[in-house]
């Protein structure tokens, strides 16, 4: 087993905690701790994608590794070059995304083991679900899909509720139960409470936060349930609210959409600076605010997953728009994930919505986890164009 | 002695154009040439053939923006304006009513729409790959043996245009060979190159909404083929400048005429 991945999350923890980012350093040490137990101590884990409920996870004695959040440290950490390639040479599926390319090749260069499962759902991307389906069949490994309707209505969150609590029980079969219901729903509950307070600072105090480390702690979602979620967010709610406003002045807020480069995240960074602006939201960090209770833990894990902002586009569209008034938002980049089906297509009417409020908007397109798909010559043009008009335009809201 | 004389430049991938304006903003001259592997040498040329062109000596230029790509490299210049703003302003200098500009350059293709002031309100821009750019047209036009001068022409004489399914300038490339092999008329495989391209940059256009009059600058505008295609799968007239290479180097001239009023 290559352990390069375990020894650089116990780097970057231990570079966060002499950074004085104890709540960075701790949420790293978590997954390192789960890297070591599937690695070095050969526990078993199931492998599942991003919206099944970590709650429901947190319930059993089994790890769980979520493919895009550790597709996202290998990119970070430049473990694979050219993942999108290379994965195409070794039985990967054809219409599969870059994050399921990387995850396949940690699979297959050994760094991660094989899992015990795969758990996989239909939304945000079918994709994913499709390349779960195609390993579970290569390695002989038992699949747990969770089909998601595709529209919202009361009936439909009964027949997500089914679905998710069929998949408890085929879970209870196959692996100890670790945590009561009730425990996982009070982490959670408490978690999702400082992640609200966290949004409400932010949105009263955009110039302290820095938005890129709310995209690198967006897949705490992934561990809400899990006993110390709500530590890690209280830690960084404390060192937000510690945190000297470092007085931006008057200069113009913009909001990103979408994720981000994950090889290039000092790119916000470059932006604030050659732009002349702040970077004041980012969509991910939003858990919702649908808490559970015990007794309706399935109907409210689908509940929360089908009134996600994310789950039709005009609910996206409408708390975009929010947030441009909320924040006084003069302008909107979009990150673009190459051949993604599930953020891109509202482009055009993100576009559209800005040319209505009279800000720019850029779309830059590349991949957040292959560098070989990200044109920086190109991104640096159009970002120069997007200064300019931001710089010139006068929003209407 | 100074006049009040003012200079854009526009250094593309493949060429580096100039254009002067005087103080009513009446074009004095333009020149195009070649880019090459330094842009100090072709800014230097570029200068040198436009000064000549007026009749006047460098110094006399009161002041110069600079525009596209290799823009950094042109020193002495008062500042550096995007290619976008720039054929935003030029475009609309030439023509006001055009609310939608198609530039098709060596490298890039871009679809920018314009307000009513001459700024760019949005755009798209094809990166990474040659797809809808002069350069597809550059090696397809090798893969047929002709002269990229002669292609938009020899593509009008055609009955039919053979599909060419492929945009990728790669696979389209080997689409051209497979149909020269199979003996397809040649003006017909000529012919689908062009409505491959347009078909491209419809999509680019459907992706920023067209809002006509729609205008069609850069150094592809010149090709008639393309100029009629655009034509009919746009469903609209499109303005054609005179010059349609040099109106990016034209809009930043304007800029420089503006910085000093």
């Amino acid at each position: 087993m290559d352990h390069t991945l375990l020894a650089k999350l116990d780097l970057t923890a231990r570079y966060h905690t002499s950074i004085g980012q104890h709540y960075m350093a701790a949420y790293l040490q978590n997954q390192y701790n789960l890297l070591k137990n599937i690695t070095e101590k050969q526990k078993q884990y199931i492998a599942a994608t991003y919206y099944i409920p970590g709650e429901l996870l947190a319930c059993f004695d089994v790890e769980a590794v979520f493919l895009e959040r550790f597709a996202g440290f290998a990119a970070a950490w430049r473990l694979l070059d050219h993942p999108v390639a290379r994965a195409d040479t070794i039985e990967f599926p054809a219409d599969g995304c870059s994050y399921q390319a990387l995850f396949h090749l940690l699979l297959t260069e050994k760094i991660i083991p094989k899992p015990a499962a795969f758990a996989a759902m239909n939304f945000a991307c079918r994709n994913a679900w499709q390349y779960c389906k195609s390993e579970t069949q290569r390695h002989y490994l038992p699949f747990f899909h969770v089909d998601v309707p595709r529209v919202f209505s009361q009936r439909q969150i009964c027949i997500l509720a089914d679905e998710l609590q069929t998949l408890y029980n085929r879970l209870c079969k196959m692996f100890p139960i670790k945590a009561e219901i009730q425990d996982v729903v009070h982490a959670s509950n408490e978690a999702l409470a400082v992640q609200q307070e966290m949004n409400a600072y932010r949105r009263a105090h955009p110039e302290k936060c820095s938005t890129i480390d709310f995209l690198k702690l967006f897949p705490l979602y992934n561990d809400l349930g899990k006993p110390d979620t709500p530590d890690i967010l209280q830690g960084f709610l404390k060192r937000l609210t510690e945190t000297a406003a470092p007085g931006t002045g008057n200069i113009p807020r913009v909001l990103w959409l979408g994720i981000v480069p994950l090889y290039k995240n000092s790119l916000l960074t470059k932006i604030e600076k050659q732009g002349h602006c702040k970077i004041v939201w980012e969509e991910m960090f939003d858990f919702g605010n649908i808490k559970l209770s015990c007794d309706s833990f399935f109907p409210d894990l689908a509940k929360r997953i089908l009134t996600s902002r994310f789950f039709t586009q005009e609910s996206r569209l409408a708390d975009i728009l929010q947030s441009v008034k909320d924040f006084g938002a003069q302008g909107i980049i979009h990150f673009s994930q190459r051949n993604c089906r599930f953020l891109p297509p509202a482009v055009p009417l993100i576009r559209q919505m800005a040319q209505e409020l009279h800000i720019p908007f850029l779309e830059l397109r590349g991949d957040a986890v292959d560098p070989g798909y990200f044109d920086e010559q190109a991104a640096a043009m159009q970002l120069e164009q997007f200064y300019e008009q931001l710089h010139r335009s006068t929003p209407c809201i | 002695m100074i006049m009040n004389l003012y200079l854009g430049i526009d250094i593309g991938s493949v060429s580096t154009d100039a254009a002067l304006l005087d103080s009513q903003k009446k074009l004095r001259a333009y020149s195009i040439v070649k880019s090459g592997f330094d842009h100090q040498i072709a800014v230097k040329e570029v200068i040198g053939d436009i000064c000549r062109k007026a009749g006047i000596t460098p110094e006399q230029i009161r002041r110069t923006v600079a525009t596209g790509y290799g823009r950094r490299n042109v020193s002495g210049a008062y500042k550096t304006v995007t290619e976008i703003t720039c054929h935003a302003m030029g475009t609309h200098f030439l023509s006001p009513d055009v609310r939608t500009v198609i530039d098709i350059g060596g490298q890039d293709s871009k679809v920018i729409r314009i307000n009513e002031y001459g700024y760019a309100e949005t755009f798209y821009m094809n990166d990474k790959c040659a797809a809808g750019t002069g350069r597809f047209l550059e090696v397809m036009a090798q893969a047929m043996g002709i002269g990229i001068e002669v292609l938009g022409l020899a593509a009008l004489t055609a009955k039919k245009a053979e599909p060419i399914s492929s945009t990728c300038t790669v696979f389209a490339e080997s689409e051209v060979i497979s149909k020269i092999a199979e003996g397809k008329p040649r003006e017909a495989i000529i012919a689908g190159i062009h409505q491959a391209i347009g078909e491209r940059l419809r999509g680019m256009v459907s992706a920023v909404g067209m809002r006509p009059p729609l205008a069609l600058t850069g150094g592809v505008a010149k090709n008639q083929c393309m100029q009629s295609v655009l034509k009919n799968l746009l469903q609209t007239d499109i303005f054609i400048p005179e010059e349609p290479q040099i109106v990016g180097a034209l809009g930043a001239a304007i800029f420089a005429a503006d910085s000093v009023s």
